[in-house]
């Protein structure tokens, strides 16, 4: 339904950065709120689907063509992205090619890119961005990045070692028959509060989350709550997205005992699920401010 | 010990392990498949610097890594050759291994692409006219895009299956800069360079401006290219036409050997890293540790 509402929004676009483009998955839920969130503003919005390159969606000299709804975006007229594109693709099929096109459209040519794909890779290897992050006020765990070696012993958890996603549990819930093929990353378990940070515009929007579970995110009884972070803990965050050269991050914080320690930062956060379990959309209403501001 | 990377060694790459066994330079040769097959753990504790530990076959004693040196044909050491698995868990919890190694100081020439920016022509080109270079193609703006592919095509088939020679990658490129110029290659090795330009016989040396280096290695940086090569050609003013991050000078050099001895002195100065080698069984191909269960394909936080 959106989709169909975006694309006849806009059946031949021109006017110089007029447009806000989204960049995605169609089924990407955090675009989807996004783009409701755009279109409840007066702005046009027009989405760029990730698996519709060199298919259906075409880049020429001058714009974007989709040849199955017939409708085309001249990229002059693109005023802001909010770029959710994730996965690189490799090899010389036209989808490849057209998927590098966007990445450099993104890069270098497109104006007001929520991120920019350079600085969304940061997060790309989760322990090379840990040590990227050490050295703050913010703690880092001990980490362990391995393969076809046993894992550590005592309260440890596991997670995938790249930016792919992955449940967190306890190494006890390791299966010593699988250990396998691929490197994972294994860190002591920091136990305490997780607090979510999204930073945007040199602001903080925190969430603090009470769960049993190791990772909150699958605990159904996990419980949400706006937070004021320490100046010094919002300082960092704030700090460390602009060394990434973010525009836009999701921090994952745990603040225990002995401080506050910094999981990760995530370059493509999804703030919607944050603010559907809070009810409030203070951060959705900054990126659509910001994004009006930019176009014409 | 220099660790090579290949599962084919290129021919330049041949030239340098005879050049580092007459210098008495340990080095290894591991195809991609094999580097993981081997044991590996890395390890961060916030106050001590990164550790790395790589048990690898075929090693007969322990070493301390100096550098690793991609040694294959264009393009075989890409993502995609990853032990013929083309699963994007598995391919990127490896990348991130690789990423962390360049993370911690271990000098990598010719390293995998990761992010695929060797082949991204727009990128690099939209940064050379930035310094100032011409371009082909930029007149027409995007159609630049389209040019961009032709080239890409060729320069991919050129150093992956040798489908076609130097020679006649100019003879592509020639159809699009006036006639009556040079085609020049500058050779890029950490801060050193060396210039060379075609001619109906053959590589001959070339003089650059000072400016013009500057710019040239500007663009190859860019690219986090310490070892590469940048092709221009050059009449009234400056085209930049491609780099590749890797050493060509077998093809396109004067004196290809003064080159190659210049980058076996600086390996051989390179000191000891974190990253140390240990003789190891090669791993059985197996599973994954991370089972797809808790690898959720439905949306969630990131």
């Amino acid at each position: 339904m959106i989709q169909r509402t975006l694309c006849t929004q806009s059946p031949r676009t021109t006017r110089a950065r007029s447009v806000i483009v989204l960049v995605g998955l169609l089924d990407d839920p955090v675009l989807v709120y996004m783009a409701r969130r755009l279109m409840e503003s007066s702005g046009s919005v027009v989405w760029l689907d990730q698996r519709a390159l060199g298919v259906d969606l075409i880049c020429t000299a001058s714009g974007w063509q989709h040849l199955r709804q017939g409708w085309f975006l001249a990229h002059q007229s693109v005023g802001a992205v909010y770029n959710r594109c994730m996965h690189v693709c490799w090899g010389l099929s036209v989808a490849a090619f057209s998927q590098r096109i966007l990445t450099y459209l993104l890069e270098s040519v497109y104006p007001n890119v929520i991120n920019r794909p350079s600085t969304g890779a940061s997060n790309f290897s989760k322990l090379a961005q840990l040590i990227q992050l050490s050295g703050t006020v913010l703690r880092v765990p001990e980490s362990v990045l391995s393969v076809g070696c046993m894992p550590p012993s005592g309260d440890w958890v596991f997670k995938s070692a790249s930016n792919q996603r992955s449940v967190v549990h306890a190494v006890s819930r390791l299966d010593q028959a699988r250990y396998g093929a691929e490197p994972v990353l294994y860190q002591q378990r920091v136990q305490g509060d997780n607090v979510r940070v999204h930073v945007f515009q040199g602001r903080c929007e925190a969430v603090r989350i009470e769960a049993v579970s190791v990772d909150y995110r699958y605990c159904a009884d996990a419980v949400f709550r706006v937070c004021t972070l320490p100046k010094q803990i919002e300082q960092a965050c704030v700090k460390l997205t602009h060394q990434l050269g973010l525009m836009l991050s999701g921090i994952d914080l745990i603040e225990s005992d002995q401080g506050w320690t910094i999981l990760e930062v995530n370059t493509s956060p999804g703030f919607d699920y944050f603010e559907r379990r809070i009810g409030q959309r203070r951060l959705s209403r900054a990126l659509v401010r910001y994004f009006s501001d930019c176009i014409d | 010990m220099i660790i090579l990377i290949a599962d084919r060694l290129s021919p330049w790459g041949h030239g340098l392990t005879r050049a580092l066994t007459a210098r008495g330079v340990d080095w290894g040769l591991w195809s991609l498949k094999e580097w993981m097959r081997s044991a590996w753990c890395i390890t961060l504790n916030e106050g001590i610097p990164v550790r790395a530990r790589a048990d690898l076959m075929r090693l007969d004693s322990a070493h301390a890594c100096c550098a690793i040196i991609g040694a294959c044909p264009w393009g075989q050491v890409g993502i995609a050759s990853f032990d013929g698995r083309d699963d994007a868990y598995y391919r990127h919890a490896w990348m991130s291994v690789w990423m962390v190694i360049q993370t911690m100081g271990v000098p990598m020439f010719n390293p995998i692409d990761l992010n695929g920016v060797g082949l991204q022509w727009q990128g690099v080109l939209t940064h050379a006219v930035r310094l100032g270079f011409l371009c082909v193609g930029l007149d027409m703006r995007f159609s630049l895009c389209a040019a961009a592919r032709a080239f890409e095509r060729a320069w991919f088939y050129f150093y992956t299956q040798h489908h076609i020679d130097f020679e006649t990658i100019l003879r592509l490129w020639a159809h699009h800069v006036p006639q009556g110029g040079q085609w020049v290659c500058v050779h890029r090795l950490e801060d050193r360079y060396y210039v060379s330009a075609q001619t109906t016989q053959g590589p001959v040396w070339y003089h650059l401006s000072r400016d013009v280096i500057h710019n040239v290695l500007a663009v190859l940086d860019h690219v986090q290219s310490r070892l590469g090569m940048a092709l221009l050609y050059v009449l009234d003013q400056v085209y930049f036409i491609a780099c590749t991050p890797r050493g060509h000078w077998h093809l396109c050099w004067a004196d290809d050997r003064s080159v190659q001895n210049a980058f076996v002195s600086h390996l051989v100065q390179l000191p000891d890293t974190a990253l140390s080698l240990y003789p190891g069984p090669a791993q059985v191909p197996r599973g994954l540790t991370i089972p797809s269960e808790f690898r959720p394909i439905i949306s969630c936080v990131m």
